[in-house]
């Protein structure tokens, strides 16, 4: 019998898409604080190396922002009920 | 070097282009093909107004002056819009489910529907942007000055750009009426300018990095070697900045305009959540290196401003010269394009309207056109805004850098932001707390910032900002409350914002909501919950009929009754007047704000339903908070509805059952009397005829003649009998040709006037518009609109009768509308009239035996379409549908 | 003979009709043919014998009769109706209010003189 998993992997789905949303809720938070940093250091750094810095966080934030809009689920059907799993034992 | 004339060629005809791309969306638009209009594509494009002729001049000279320092402009909008799911996606949804048009409209809506409010917020906008507006004029007078050398008069070139731009925003801007049909136009004209700002800037960025420095390494030891190499940072700013820019990017009235007004979809956003970061990234990527080869090609004093242009002068690459104008142009364009159509839909649903409805007060909502005032106060907006911008122009000075006007601009929006994330997150935000946020903030801006960018002595004499109004020290408006040495910026900002929260928080902690305010807060901050209903109205006494004749006003005819008809059958009636219940209400409401805004909507209604604001059962929703008790609550009342529909339909089958044996009886019985009375003539003359030999020869002609009639008489009853039979049996065969609709009309009113020429029947065509081809049966076409024509010349009562029958076409549809100036056919023979032998007055004078009308209606079932009385017209009206090419059924 | 009829209807060939039957007969006949004012035409003309359509503008025979009934001054006045609806559930009607004779339309021209002579019955 190996219908027995299957419910926990729907739950462990919707356990994932509500932690991707968490995720989508905590990035803006993360941009500000890498965007804040240099108002700490930048005194002593240079503009090219400056430059470097804001440019690869702002990509990574990119790619960030990219892989949670690809994931997260069209608006509003977040909660959608567990499917009852189709019986597949062999007899 | 390029010529002048050249360049403004060039520009007109870029400008043409424009025209042609927005003119061709709306065509295809309006024929229903908008598609790839709408892709996600174009949304994320369209944001890109954010770039204004700050960003692609301003950006380089900032770049020049101070570093890095200009990047954080696109650091905030990144942070808003890669943080969507907490924001954005909240108001893109109240904005589509409460049918919001500006940000204006939003605030309003969410205090209260506050008229005031709007107000407020819609002078704090106009007062915010107009510097804006002027900033783009300045950068394209700019532009061509470089061109155009210091002996062109840049007032000139001011004008005609703010003329022609008002001119573009008036055509494609002010189109249609209700925002949610949205402008397609405009939005795919940005969408192409946002592509050329990209390219010119990337193009010129190559050039410089490839071209001049000879490569990306080269190009960092031109960094190293620059003035700019050190990072001047300055931490307050750069924080501020930062701050700013992003809370310009929600604030901002044309921005909330592409943001939400103009989305189509929800799921937009996530895409452009990541490509608009990337479009903002790719746009300041070359911004550094530009900058940095400027400074070392060009002479000291160049204005860093104008690098963008005279860069590639300086090598003699005239093309890409051409191109960064274009560039620089777009930006300037757009941007003043969405912020005079946000600004113009503003000032004319909270400031124009009000004042008009309050003019007219009692008769708005049966009186006069309300679209055509709508417009008007919109097309003279726009025109209004565009000369604030230049006026601003011509007497700012027009001399201080880019950024700084730009920046002034923005903290003045950013007043907003503690009124709109409050009105979103937190349900006790009051309108009392908003309005004062708002004012403190909107007050605190004009001293310490706006006032004084017109430099000292302008406005305030220089020694205010020595020993502060009235020798009060602590009030200089660069120095509030003592604290010196801060950026007169980062001192604006600290201040006004803080004042700002701090009265918005306490306003609401101590005032106490009205009702209405407290409905609007739990569905705003609550909309995920409950998507689409807002109960402002209690039960109310006002005819569906009298809202038809408003809403017609407002939404348009055709639109108004497609609303009317699909409302009335979600209640599982038939025709075009549903009943009057408060989520009818509710939704009338909302489609009405999506033209005129929120507060004057719920006005206009009032007045209609007699001033019912809230009723207790909305009293007794606001207090019942728990999410649990909603939550049921909203289930059941599905549930309820879901019976209530289904009884209706019952209790509707039923009816209609009882009424069809009941029919039957009467319908047996009408025929008996319509056969007999005829023959009962034919019987009696015979016998007269048979039984007195000795009659007069006049007589006995008279006799035989009566005897003829009648016997035409009952062949005509026959042959509507029989045709009816075979009409509702569906054994009729049609003869489809194609033929004009004009060529039926003439058909069908030259029968009729041929009988008839006493009553002279005057008939009101517009011909010009009689030209659709239809494929259809021209014969039972005619028959149908002679039956209309003549009941129009039997009983229209008016003095002067009169039959106006007006063609359009609608999708693949043809509607024809003939509507007489007579007192029309009361409410309750509507239903009938349409039902064999429904003769409404008992008069034989009429002839006929009353089917006219029920072959009518066969007739046009079997032509794939439809007739129906229309409502709320004036006089007896009846609408006749059918589809363009009748579908070869058997 | 020579009694006076009052007819009431409104089709105006058949109001021809029996006007020729009735007059070649030595009848006085008058019309009227509006419902409403059918009473006070009754009340005027002192008629020998009412005929009465059922189909009438603006008051059906049925309520007329029912009127003439109730008033002392007619109730015992002959009265003739005439109708094109030929159900019985539309005889019985007048029967039960208290119709002197009911005719279905089309009639014959013989029975209709037939039976304003019996009824008037001089």
């Amino acid at each position: 019998m190996n219908d027995r998993p299957e419910p926990m992997f729907l739950a462990r789905e919707t356990y994932r898409r509500r932690r991707l949303m968490d995720a989508a809720r905590f990035l803006p938070f993360l941009g500000a604080f890498v965007f804040i940093i240099p108002a700490l250091w930048a005194q002593a750094t240079g503009t090219a190396a400056g430059k470097i810095y804001i440019f690869g966080t702002w990509i990574c934030l990119i790619c960030l922002a990219f892989i949670i809009s690809r994931r997260l689920p069209t608006a509003g059907q977040a909660d959608e009920a567990e499917k009852e799993p189709g019986r597949s034992g062999p007899g | 070097m390029l010529s002048f004339n050249l360049l403004v060629g060039v520009c007109l005809g870029y400008v043409c282009l424009l025209f042609l791309v927005a003119f061709a969306a709306e065509k295809r638009a309006r024929a229903g093909k908008a598609g790839w209009l709408r892709s996600p594509v174009v949304y994320t494009l369209s944001l890109s107004i954010y770039c204004t002729g700050w960003t692609f001049y301003g950006a380089v000279g900032n770049a020049a002056r101070s570093g890095l320092e200009f990047v954080t402009i696109y650091l905030g909008p990144t942070i808003v819009m890669i943080g969507w799911w907490v924001i954005l996606r909240k108001l893109v949804r109240i904005g589509r489910t409460q049918r919001i048009t500006s940000i204006a409209d939003l605030i309003s809506s969410r205090y209260g529907k506050s008229t005031s409010l709007g107000v407020l917020v819609t002078l704090l906008a106009v007062v915010g942007t107009t510097p804006y507006i002027a900033l783009q004029l300045q950068s394209v007078t700019l532009a061509f000055g470089v061109f155009g050398g210091p002996s062109r008069d840049g007032n000139a070139t001011a004008v005609w750009v703010a003329i022609g731009l008002a001119l573009f925003t008036v055509i494609f801007g002010t189109r249609s009426l209700d925002a949610n049909e949205r402008h397609h136009g405009v939005v795919i004209a940005i969408a192409v300018e946002a592509v050329v700002k990209l390219v010119a800037l990337c193009a010129l960025g190559v050039f410089v990095v490839w071209g001049v420095a000879g490569g990306p390494g080269d190009a960092a030891q031109l960094i190293e070697a620059s003035p700019i190499s050190q990072w001047d940072m300055q931490p307050d700013r750069w924080v501020t900045l930062t701050f700013l820019s992003a809370t310009a990017f929600l604030c901002l009235p044309r921005m909330f305009q592409v943001l939400v007004v103009e989305n189509s979809d929800e799921r937009h956003l996530a895409t452009a959540s990541w490509a608009f970061p990337l479009y903002l990234l790719l746009i300041s990527l070359f911004v550094v290196p530009i900058a940095v080869v400027g400074l070392a090609v060009m002479p000291a004093g160049a204005n860093p401003d104008l690098f963008v242009l005279t860069v590639p002068l300086a090598f003699d690459r005239e093309g890409l010269a051409m191109l960064s104008f274009l560039g620089g142009f777009s930006a300037a364009t757009s941007m003043v394009i969405v912020a005079a159509i946000a600004l113009s839909t503003m000032v004319s649903n909270h400031i124009v309207m009000p004042i008009w409805l309050n003019a007219r007060s009692g008769g708005a909502t049966v009186s006069g056109d309300v679209r055509h005032v709508v417009l008007l106060s919109r097309r003279i907006s726009i025109a209004g805004i565009l000369a604030l911008g230049y006026i601003y122009y011509r007497y700012s000075g027009g001399g201080a850098a880019l950024a700084a006007m730009g920046l002034i601009a923005f903290v003045g929006v950013s007043q907003v932001l503690p009124a709109l994330i409050g009105g979103i997150f937190w349900r006790g935000a009051t309108r009392i707390g908003a309005g004062l946020g708002v004012a403190i903030g909107f007050a605190v801006w004009l001293y310490t910032l706006f006032l004084p960018s017109f430099g000292e002595g302008v406005v305030f004499p220089a020694s205010i900002y020595e020993v502060g109004p009235w020798g009060i020290w602590l009030l200089r408006p660069q120095a509030l409350f003592g604290i010196e040495g801060m950026d007169p910026l980062v001192h604006a900002v600290f201040w006004s914002l803080a004042l700002n929260m701090a009265a918005f928080f306490i306003g609401s902690l101590l005032s106490f909501p009205r009702p209405l305010e407290r409905l609007q807060g739990a569905t705003f901050v609550n909309i995920y919950r409950y998507s689409d209903s807002t109960r402002g109205w209690g039960q109310s006494f006002v005819e569906a009929e009298d809202l038809l004749v408003m809403a017609q006003r407002i939404l348009g005819a055709g639109d108004a009754q497609a609303l009317f008809v699909r409302v009335a059958a979600e209640q599982g009636k038939r025709g075009y007047l549903p009943d009057v219940t408060p989520e009818f209400l509710d939704l009338l409401e909302r489609e009405l704000s999506g033209s005129v805004g929120a507060a004057t909507a719920h006005a206009m209604l009032g007045q209609l339903t007699g001033g019912v604001t809230v009723s207790v059962e909305d009293l007794m929703r606001v207090a019942d908070e728990t999410a649990q008790m909603m939550e049921q609550r909203i289930q059941l009342e599905a549930k309820s509805g879901e019976l209530e529909i289904t009884a209706r339909q019952l209790r509707d089958a039923n009816e209609k059952l009882t009424q069809l044996s009941v029919q039957k009886d009467a319908f047996l019985s009408q025929i008996s009397h319509e056969l007999r009375t005829p023959m009962t003539s034919l019987r009696a003359f015979s016998e007269i005829l048979m039984d007195s030999e000795k009659m007069a020869g006049s007589e006995r002609k008279r006799y035989s003649s009566i005897i003829h009639d009648e016997t035409l008489r009952l062949t005509r009853l026959l042959d509507d009998l029989l045709d009816l039979s075979v009409l509702e049996n569906g054994q009729v065969t049609l003869n489809t040709q194609p033929v004009t609709v004009s060529a039926v009309l003439d058909r069908a009113i030259g029968a009729t006037q041929s009988r008839d020429e006493a009553n002279s029947l005057r008939i009101i065509r517009e011909r010009d518009r009689e030209d659709v081809t239809l494929v259809t049966d021209p014969d039972r076409l005619a028959q149908v609109f002679i039956n209309v024509v003549s009941n129009a010349q039997k009983y229209c009562d008016a003095a002067t009768p009169e039959l106006r029958i007006s063609v359009s076409a609608v999708g693949d549809r043809v509607v024809v509308d003939l509507i007489d100036n007579g007192s029309g056919i009361p409410k309750d023979s509507q239903s009938m009239i349409f039902e064999k032998f429904a003769r409404l007055s008992d008069q034989r004078a009429a002839g006929g035996a009353g089917l006219g009308l029920a072959i009518c209606r066969e007739i046009m079932v079997r032509l794939g379409g439809g007739i129906d009385y229309l409502p709320g017209q004036g006089g007896a009206a009846f609408r006749v549908t059918l589809p363009q090419a009748l579908a070869a059924a058997a | 003979m020579g009694g006076r009829v009052l007819l009431i209807e409104d089709e105006p060939n058949i109001i021809e009709a029996i006007r020729f039957i009735l007059s070649r007969d030595g009848w006085a006949v008058d019309v009227h043919s509006d419902g409403a004012t059918a009473l006070e035409a009754v009340a005027k003309r002192n008629p020998d014998l009412v005929i009465l359509d059922v189909m009438l503008p603006n008051k059906s025979g049925y309520d007329i009769l029912a009127d003439l009934r109730a008033d002392p001054e007619t109730e015992a006045l002959p009265v003739l109706m005439l109708t094109a609806r030929g159900q019985s559930k539309d005889r019985e009607m007048a029967e039960r209010i208290g119709v002197s004779r009911f005719m279905t339309k089309p009639f014959s021209n013989a029975e209709v003189l037939n039976s304003v002579r019996e009824l008037a019955g001089q």
